[in-house]
């Protein structure tokens, strides 16, 4: 009978085992052992004489019992099941699938975000919910959450693409991959116009007009061009002198203007045009569709679900470590009392 | 209307005759109900465990000598209150079947008087 009580108990630790954190488990363990001694105790007085089978059958197997805990904390898990369709749709609006966020980021961030974060925003509210399960059974089912939504992910926003670091990113989806290309289309008429007004304004200056020097001689100064990509107007304005300078400082300022910064803004536009140019039939055709595989699943989602996995297993590990280290103590306990 | 939670009541109904463990609960219940409710004793300690998280009961441990440190339970002002709701409930509960049950029973006697 003994034997048949060893064997009960570790079967239901086996069952028990993520239904119940560690000091909770042993707890239940040494409670249900207690009142399995005196179960047998009572069982075996004379003339009864009572077999393993009976006591586990009085007892409950160890399977319906561990259920019985399951039920029993079913309501804990409650906040997880709400969290969860949160976390979801928190996930795909900060990805951009909720058709306004788009517009918001666009005004924060002032583009598309890196196809890598958003995998990362996406897949790590799966990851972090299913390593907060209490239940083994749900935890492959989370995971199996997150890469459908990594899957939907793909297949709604279309295609990623490679697109050689424009923009500061490398591979992005398809539609933000069309924003960026705009943009730089965009861009390149302003630095046209900005080339214009230089030029125009160089002219005058050379031409002695009135107005030019007027404004060179109370707010002289540039200002990087590519930071004035949306005020062109704003490089001989931005950098106030305080004082007003004399005729000799502002047309040094023009010197610097026509020296330096008209011949990089020249280059930068060729650059751009070449690179417009070279986009024939249709943007997409610039930039290198990324194989599907590859570039992406390959990439940071398993690199994320093997984190995740390898997080999960040292969670166990020192779950294990600790429940060893406790249940030393209670025997050491038991025995000395 | 359901009368809803048997063991819980059960458990909270013979917890109020003071503080037990877990295999005394069990006897006390089989005991009180002339060994009717035959249930098996290790769904017991799921239902403690669930009174014990709704702060229905309160639990201590107590060192026995010679013997495992048993578990020992007690009732608190919320199970106090959820026991005489369980009472309410019941009472209504077994009060209607009575009544659907008894009545041709008590429409003979009602007849033959």
């Amino acid at each position: 009978v003994d034997k048949a009580i060893a064997w009960y108990l570790v079967e239901l630790e086996r069952e028990l085992h993520g239904r119940l954190g560690s000091p909770e488990l042993e707890s239940v363990l040494q409670e249900i052992e207690a009142h399995l001694l005196e179960l047998k105790e009572e069982l075996m007085q004379p003339p009864a004489y009572v077999t393993p089978e009976e006591l586990v059958r009085r007892f409950g197997s160890p399977k319906q019992i561990a259920q019985g805990f399951s039920d029993a904390v079913a309501p804990s898990l409650e906040p997880h099941r709400k969290v969860l369709p949160i976390l979801m749709i928190g996930s795909l609006c900060l990805i951009g699938l909720v058709p306004f966020v788009g517009m918001v980021w666009d005004s924060i961030w002032g583009g598309p975000v890196p196809f890598p974060t958003l995998i990362t925003v996406g897949f790590l509210p799966f990851v972090v919910t299913s390593l907060m399960a209490r239940r083994l059974m749900v935890k492959p089912i989370l995971v199996g959450c997150a890469m459908a939504a990594f899957l939907v992910t793909v297949l709604l926003a279309g295609s990623t693409y490679d697109v050689g670091k424009l923009d500061g990113m490398t591979i992005v989806m398809k539609r933000d991959a069309a924003k960026s290309l705009a943009r730089i289309s965009r861009n390149e008429v302003i630095l046209e116009r900005q080339i214009r007004d230089i030029d125009q304004g160089i002219a005058a200056f050379v031409k002695g007009d009135p107005g030019a020097v007027q404004m060179m001689s109370t707010e002289g100064g540039f200002r990087y061009p590519t930071n004035s990509v949306r005020h062109p107007k704003w490089y001989i304005t931005v950098v106030q002198y305080g004082v007003t300078p004399d005729a000799k400082t502002a047309r040094n300022a023009w010197r610097a203007a026509n020296i330096f910064i008209r011949p990089q803004l020249r280059s930068e536009l060729e650059e751009g045009r070449a690179w417009i140019a070279s986009i024939t039939e249709s943007p997409y055709s610039f930039v290198q569709q990324v194989g599907s595989f590859g570039g992406t699943v390959v990439g940071p989602a398993f690199a994320l679900l093997g984190a995740a996995l390898a997080l999960n297993l040292m969670v166990q590990a020192i779950r294990g470590l600790i429940s060893a280290i406790w249940r030393g103590g209670q025997k050491r306990r038991v025995v000395s009392g | 209307m359901a009368f809803r939670g048997d063991l819980d009541a059960l458990v909270l109904g013979v917890l109020e005759d003071g503080p037990l463990h877990g295999y005394e609960i069990s006897k006390r219940i089989k005991l009180r109900s002339g060994e009717v409710f035959k249930f098996g004793e290790g769904h017991l300690y799921p239902c403690l465990h669930g009174l014990e998280r709704t702060g229905l009961v309160r639990a201590e441990w107590v060192p026995q000598e010679g013997k495992p440190a048993r578990k020992v339970y007690c009732m608190t002002e919320a199970g106090a209150a959820e026991l005489l709701q369980k009472r309410r409930e019941w009472h209504k509960f077994a009060g209607a079947v009575s009544a659907v049950l008894m009545a041709p029973q008590t429409a003979k006697e009602a007849a033959r008087g």
